[in-house]
Order: C-alpha cells, then sequence, then structure tokens
C-alpha cells in the first residue's frame, strides 16, 4: 500500500507543534554580541576551514563530500585535477573514495566524463543527462568546494538505474522483450559495478538502536534506520522481474535521488526532484 | 573567489540573523542558549570565507549551530551516545507550557521518526527552510534535501496517530502536494 501522501493539513500540524520559545530581547542579543565582538578584532584572518560535523550512513557520507579543501583564489583553478584523494580514513568516510576534482574548474564537464565512461547507460542522451545533472549541481561553486571521483561515479551510477529503470518501463509496457530484459540483466547486474562496490561494497538496510533524550529529559533507547546509499539494488532487482510499473517507481522514489524526468520519461511517478517541497 | 566579509557587514548579518539561530537553539537544547549563538558566530567569523550567498547564510549559521549543539550534547553524554542525539533531545524548557494534544500527537510521531527525518522536517516546518536552505544547513546536495525531505514527509505522513489525527482534522478530501 502506498504512504497516505502530505498534505496542507499536515503542514498545519507540524507548524502547530513548533515548541514556544521567547523571543530574544536587544538585551540578550547585544549580550551575545558583545561575547563575539573580541573574536572579530583578534582574529585579522580567516581561518582554515576544517570539516565539521559528524554525519551518519553512507548517502548522507556521499553528501558531504561537495565539502572541504582550504581557500582558493579563481586564478588558481586550472583543471577539476587536483592528484589528491582522501588523506585520511575520516577524509574518505566523508568525501568518498577516489581523487578529489574542484567543482568550479572549467574542464569539470569533462573531467567527469571521462571518469564515468565505463558506466553502462541505455544510450549517449541518458548518459548525458546524468552528467549535465552533475554540472548543473556544480555550478556556481566556490574555488573551495569540491568533490570526489567516488562521489560523482555513484552518483551517475545512480542515474544509469534510473535510465535502465526507464527503458524496463518502456519495454514492458510495449511488449518489448528483448529490451526489457536487457534492462533487467543491467539492473540486476548494478550492485557489481565498480562505481557502486568502490562506495558501498555491501549494500545494507538496518534499524540500529540508538539512545537519547526523551520528553521527560529521561534517556530513551529508540531505533533509527540506517541505509547505505544504494541499499534498493536488491529491491529494485525483484521489482523489474515483475511487470508493476508502480512497485519499480516506489522504490526509486524512496531511495534515488537522481531519477529526473529526463531519465525517467516513461516513470513519470518516480520522480521526486520537484516533489519534495 | 569573492570578497571576505568585512566586519561591518558581519554585524549586519548578526543583526539579521541573531533572532532566529537563538529561537533555533532553544527549540533543540535546555542548555546555554546564549553560549551556543555566540559561539556559533565565532566560528562563523573565523570561516567568513566559506560563508555562501547572502540568501543562504541564515540556513549556514544553522548549520554551524547544529553542530555545536551536538559537540555540547557529546561532552555531556559521552562519546557512546553520539548517534542521533541532537533531534533527540528535549523540548525547551520554556516551551509552550500545555501543548494541545494534537501537538503532542505529532511531537510523539516526531519522536517516532529516525532523527534525520524529524531534524529535516523540523528544519521545514519550524525553521521555514527551502529545500536548497536545508541542504546548506545540513551540508548535503540540494537533491538529496529534496528527496530526504519527502521521504520524511511520508514517514511521518503514514504514522498511524497522524492518519487518526488528520482524518479528524480535514475529514473531507483535500488537494495534496507532491
Amino acid at each position: 500500500m502506498r504512504p497516505p501522501p502530505w498534505t496542507d493539513t499536515h503542514d498545519m500540524l507540524l507548524a502547530d507543534a513548533e515548541p514556544e520559545v521567547p523571543e530574544a530581547s536587544a538585551t540578550e542579543l547585544d549580550r551575545i554580541w558583545s561575547r563575539v565582538v573580541p573574536d572579530l578584532q583578534v582574529d585579522a584572518k580567516p581561518h582554515r576551514r576544517r570539516r565539521f560535523g559528524v554525519r551518519v550512513g553512507i548517502a548522507a557520507v556521499v553528501g558531504a563530500a561537495v565539502l572541504g579543501g582550504a581557500g582558493l583564489a579563481a586564478a588558481d583553478l586550472i583543471s577539476a585535477r587536483t592528484g589528491r584523494g582522501p588523506v585520511d580514513a575520516e577524509d574518505l568516510r566523508l568525501g568518498g573514495p577516489g581523487e578529489t576534482l574542484r567543482l568550479a574548474a572549467p574542464d569539470f564537464g569533462d573531467v567527469i566524463a571521462e571518469e564515468t565512461a565505463e558506466i553502462p547507460f541505455p544510450s549517449p542522451e541518458a548518459r548525458e543527462f546524468a552528467l549535465r545533472d552533475q554540472i548543473r549541481d556544480a555550478r556556481g561553486a566556490a574555488g573551495n568546494e569540491f568533490v570526489s571521483t567516488g562521489a560523482i561515479r555513484a552518483w551517475v551510477a545512480g542515474g544509469a538505474l534510473c535510465a535502465w529503470s526507464n527503458q524496463w518501463a518502456a519495454a514492458t509496457r510495449e511488449g518489448d522483450e528483448p529490451a526489457r530484459a536487457e534492462a533487467i540483466e543491467m539492473i540486476k547486474a548494478a550492485p557489481g559495478w565498480p562505481a557502486v562496490t568502490e562506495i558501498d561494497p555491501e549494500p545494507f538496510r538496518r534499524w540500529e538502536t540508538v539512545r537519547g533524550r526523551g520528553e521527560d529529559g529521561k534517556v530513551k533507547v529508540g531505533r533509527e534506520l540506517d541505509e547505505s546509499l544504494f541499499y534498493y539494488l536488491g529491491p529494485l532487482g525483484e521489482a523489474v522481474e515483475g511487470r508493476d510499473p508502480d512497485a519499480v517507481a516506489t522504490v526509486l522514489s524512496e531511495a534515488n535521488s537522481w531519477c529526473t524526468s529526463d531519465l525517467l520519461p516513461d516513470l513519470p511517478q518516480a520522480d521526486v526532484r520537484d516533489g519534495g517541497r | 573567489m569573492a570578497r571576505p566579509i568585512d566586519v561591518a557587514e558581519f554585524e549586519e548579518l548578526y543583526a539579521a540573523t541573531a533572532r532566529d539561530v537563538l529561537a533555533y537553539v532553544r527549540r533543540r537544547s535546555v542548555g546555554d542558549a546564549e553560549d551556543v549563538v555566540a559561539e556559533a558566530y565565532v566560528v562563523a567569523w573565523r570561516r567568513r570565507a566559506d560563508l555562501p550567498a547572502p540568501a543562504l547564510r541564515r540556513a549556514w549559521l544553522f548549520g554551524v549551530a547544529r553542530t555545536l549543539l551536538k559537540a555540547e550534547h557529546r561532552r555531556r553524554q559521552g562519546e557512546s551516545e553520539l548517534v542521533g542525539e541532537l533531534a533527540a533531545l528535549p523540548e525547551p524548557a520554556h516551551a509552550t507550557p500545555g501543548p494541545t494534544r494534537a501537538a503532542s500527537a505529532v511531537a510523539d510521531a516526531l519522536a517516532r521518526l529516525p532523527a534525520n527525518d524529524r531534524e529535516i522536517l523540523r528544519l521545514a516546518a519550524w525553521e521555514r527552510l527551502s529545500s536548497a536552505e536545508i541542504a546548506v544547513a545540513l551540508g548535503i546536495r540540494p537533491g538529496t534535501a529534496r528527496v530526504r525531505l519527502y521521504r520524511a514527509r511520508r514517514a511521518l505522513a503514514s504514522d498511524p496517530e497522524i492518519q487518526a489525527l488528520s482524518a479528524r482534522v480535514s475529514p473531507t478530501a483535500e488537494a495534496t502536494r507532491p
């Protein structure tokens, strides 16, 4: 059964549950500012940035990949290739494997096309759509924003899975059994694609026990769902064995963030890009 | 590369955002909110070369405050209790003394969600952040933020208590949004 849709009623209920907090007074704001001012005076130069924040799960780890790197003047941007990779285990965990690429470099598109050339797509047009998505996301990046080739390859692989799912949908609808069989074969082989195994060698989805404070201030034990980036490959492989487009769309819309209408015109119900807000 | 902002511009940023950052912290912590907010702006000043576009700076400051809250909570709780702790923090003591039954039911349903889902829903509903701003606050890509928000909303809407509550509040069919 499909989950109920989000409605304006849900928006209203959530807004009504917002805790009321006292409006900040001018005195409070002045008091806080007075504690900031000394640092403005002694700190003349910007500090090197350091990565902070702990993220749980490989999906979030990949998402963090665009952060990183110290300040870099625009004039230094020669190529997206930096020739360096993760500096330590944490960098690898947060940013993904492979070479660190400059998002704002003029050859970023060419470099990611080269890096993702072996990822199979059903057509050159689908590959171009997937790469264009990456380039569009990189547009406007500052000189100090980076991404790993491992993350890019994983995202493009996600796009390829959308495109193969589209071929599956069209072929299933039209009774084109060879095309349908090809799509099923490719989707079921995806867990072994290097672009997948490099970043998610053993996809998983599991509940984990966590501890936190409840509303009464007491420590409570709860459960939290933890998923790896490609956890959905198993369910997707099972869904394409059938002939229900909604079943495939549900798997993709819940798990794959790269399925745009360009990549999945024959399965529009799987496009969640514009559905988040 | 854009020129880092100067002291006068930073003061303008503080004036424009400090109220919201203080409210953000108070909704998530019973600790010293002023301390966290002051530290957030000190960090922001030190990292001023990394500030995003002006329209995204409020969200970026939420992200800085969130990280500081996590660090504070980690200090209090110990490393072993780090996972998912931020969104599980108690509501502020100065929250509405007598929340409505509906608000309590929504709070309970939120508490049953994974911590990441809970936080992204709060950012959207309580801090009024767009998907692009949520992405900045959480350090993820805009597309990922949209997908996570979509999934979190579906998860909350699927909660049996929320389904019952929604049916009571709005028994007739209404237009749905994707």
